[in-house]
């Protein structure tokens, strides 16, 4: 049944146009919808993880995203298309794109340090 | 009695005053604090926050810790306390102040304070109670009180002691006081012979042997015999946090990878396991299940609380039909008779088989330890902070101190298992029990209250709705100076209960935009470092940028080490 839902959500996320959207307008507002709908509850304020699993930097494919929102898998919530609009997901994953790389454990002394 | 209460071993009284208990309360006050061996009496300003401050004596100290209460009023306040101890299996000796004689109740007051069997509505979640009639019978039931929260599995007991035979004279004049018993030696219940030699040939035998600890290590000895088992096995363990059951940095320690040694087991060792079906079993939202075993796998399990099973609150959770060999022994006393067998059965031509599955699971905690260390630098210097940041500064000025973690810590992802190292049984004593909230603030003071005599630094994370619970414990912590330092994970909500409420909301398509009515705790934003600080409580906070943290902690740690209490208020992502 997933498989067959994949291509549904892509020719439904590609028809609305949010691939093509304004980019700094849409990670403005991605912005302002990851809190809206409550992403950084589990997700941690800037997608770094806590309840849940790390989405930035480097979030995992749209395509996946879009499957683990509308047919998600373990704890996670359902985000429906009448909760969260494909546009709205599009504009959610283009802040998360945005999320700039922090620092590594190596970066960090006293975690570079912490011995085994 | 106040002479009764110190040959049981009881330090401390903790109790908000109630006028159905002055007899015992004047009777500590004026003779057992002046006499050696000296109780001591510790005000509370809650029912709940006097039983969880036991709770938490008593997991550090491993006796029980006495308190007291109203029969009716301070019962009722105390009870939630009550049953988080009882199902984390925590000793705790407990007295409600009870008017027996109707005709001696001078007022409403005194007739709204009785009741004819006050210890009735919490006898679900005790393990024994009794209404003594005279002063003898208060001797022999105190020490029965005693031992019975002192035999595995452990748990609360009740007295309700009569407010005019507190107050009366003793019949006959105090040449006529009742002997005092003698206090037995309690020898747990070991598992039989036959079933430990069955338990030791199939784990010797196993390929893939698991042993899973949740409430096994009652004492500092339980950890120690865990890790003797395991050694010879060279078998993985999977500790449930509820206990400090296993070195967080033994090779063997597989508690991150516990789904999938379990996956590959075709023997589990479940010690004390308070959940057996969710051990071995998955479910999925619809409740179908499936084994979390493969074919064949046997499972066995080691279980003192089925010694004293009750039937209303449903603390013993779902069983599975699936067990191979039930146990019903207190695992700890089980451990050396088993750990004697699996050494004798031990086949030698496998020397070296398990040599490799030992050093197979040290490279793998090796891994998990280094993942560990890299999703730690996740969100280093985000604001709010990272529980993964908290948990490493306080680590960086603690580590070289006898610390002990004093607080469940499933709340911030378990960093302290995940990051710190900790090898003996005081450096965490696990949560709850029942989850319910308001047990962290007078629990862990009362774990602190243990901690104090032998100069360890106790540490507390305490959420911010806990800590609203009852905040009158920091007057507590302040007034009686014990030293612990609270850091408040300050995430402005009930946090759980939000992301459980999304989950709700979005399964009926209406959005998460009023989620927040009901958890969140904010507007206003609540000042724990001025709500500390109001009490006699040094504080610091709120604490909003990451790189305040460390000066922060510092100037409370040096607070803490002078014997005093300290919190930190820190304003935290969620988890």
């Amino acid at each position: 049944m997933r498989f067959a839902f994949v291509p549904v959500i892509l020719v439904s996320v590609m028809a609305t146009g949010a691939f093509a959207a304004d980019k700094p307008n849409d990670v403005a507002r991605g912005k302002q919808l990851y809190f809206a709908t409550g992403c950084d509850q589990c997700h941690g304020t800037q997608g770094k993880g806590g309840a849940g699993p790390r989405l930035a930097p480097g979030p995992i494919p749209y395509e996946g995203m879009v499957i683990q929102l509308r047919k998600p898998r373990v704890r996670m919530p359902l985000y429906s298309a009448v909760v969260m609009p494909d546009g709205d997901v599009a504009a959610i994953f283009a802040y998360l794109q945005s999320v700039p790389k922090g620092k590594t454990a190596s970066e960090i002394p006293m975690l570079k340090a912490l011995s085994y | 009695m106040v002479d009764v209460l110190r040959s049981l071993g009881i330090e401390y009284l903790a109790a908000t005053p109630g006028n159905t208990f002055m007899g015992i309360h004047e009777a500590v006050i004026n003779y057992g604090m002046l006499t050696p061996p000296n109780l001591r009496f510790i005000t509370t300003m809650h029912e709940e926050a006097s039983v969880a401050m036991s709770h938490g004596y008593s997991k550090i100290e491993g006796k029980p810790m006495a308190c007291m209460m109203h029969t009716t009023v301070g019962l009722q306040h105390g009870s939630m306390a009550i049953y988080n101890a009882y199902a984390d299996r925590v000793p705790i000796f407990m007295m409600v102040g009870a008017s027996i004689d109707a005709t001696r109740r001078s007022n409403a007051v005194d007739w709204s304070h009785a009741a004819t069997d006050g210890p009735a509505m919490v006898r679900d979640f005790t393990k024994w109670d009794d209404t003594p009639g005279s002063l003898r019978h208060f001797s022999e039931s105190a020490f029965r009180a005693w031992k019975f929260a002192m035999t595995p599995p452990y748990g609360p007991t009740l007295l309700a002691v009569d407010t005019e035979m507190q107050e009366d004279e003793i019949p006959g004049g105090k040449d006529r006081a009742p002997p005092i018993p003698k206090l037995p030696r309690i020898s747990p219940p070991a598992g039989e012979e036959g079933a430990v030699k069955e338990v030791a040939r199939l784990l010797v035998s196993a390929e893939n042997p698991v042993i899973y600890a949740d409430r096994a290590a009652r004492t500092p000895e339980g950890l120690k015999l865990l890790v003797q088992l395991a050694e010879a096995l060279q078998a993985p363990v999977c500790d449930s946090g509820n206990r400090m059951n296993f070195p967080w940095r033994h090779p063997l320690n597989q508690s991150r990878r516990s789904r999938q040694v379990m996956g590959d087991a075709d023997v589990v060792l479940a010690l004390e396991p308070g959940d057996p079906f969710t051990l071995f079993a998955r479910m999925d939202a619809r409740g179908n299940t499936s084994s979390a075993l493969k074919p064949g796998a046997k499972r066995i399990t080691v279980s003192s609380v089925e010694l004293m099973p009750k039937g209303n609150y449903q603390d013993l959770q779902r069983y599975t039909s699936e067990v191979d060999l039930a146990m019903a022994a207190d695992a700890e006393a089980t451990l050396p008779m088993l750990i004697e067998e699996v050494k004798r059965q031990l086949p030698s031509g496998r020397k070296s088989a398990f040599e490799a599955r030992g050093k197979a699971l040290a490279d793998a905690h090796r891994e998990e330890f280094e993942l560990s260390r890299q999703t730690a630098a996740n969100g280093w210097d985000d604001s709010p902070i990272a529980t993964s940041r908290i948990y490493m500064e306080l680590y960086e000025q603690i580590k070289g101190e006898d610390w002990s973690l004093v607080s469940p810590s499933g709340m911030q992802n378990s960093w302290a298992q995940q990051l710190w190292t900790a090898d003996r049984h005081y450096k965490y004593i696990g949560g709850w029990g029942a989850a319910g909230i308001g047990y962290i603030a007078p629990a862990t003071l009362g774990a602190a209250l243990a901690n104090q005599k032998y100069g360890r630094l106790s540490v507390s994370f305490v959420g911010d709705g806990d800590l609203m619970f009852g905040p009158g414990i920091l007057w507590t912590a302040a007034h009686e100076r014990i030293p612990l330092l609270y850091i408040v994970h300050n995430n402005r909500c009930y946090h759980t209960e939000i992301m459980q409420l999304q989950a709700i909301a979005n399964r009926r398509q209406r959005g998460i935009d009023r989620v927040h009515i009901g958890c969140a705790i904010d507007n206003p934003n609540i000042n724990f470092a001025m709500m500390a600080k109001s009490l006699g409580v040094h504080g610091e906070g709120p604490i909003e940028n990451p790189r305040d943290l460390a000066a922060a902690l510092k100037r409370a740690i040096a607070t803490v080490k002078r014997g005093e209490p300290a919190l930190v208020d820190v304003v935290s992502q969620g988890r």
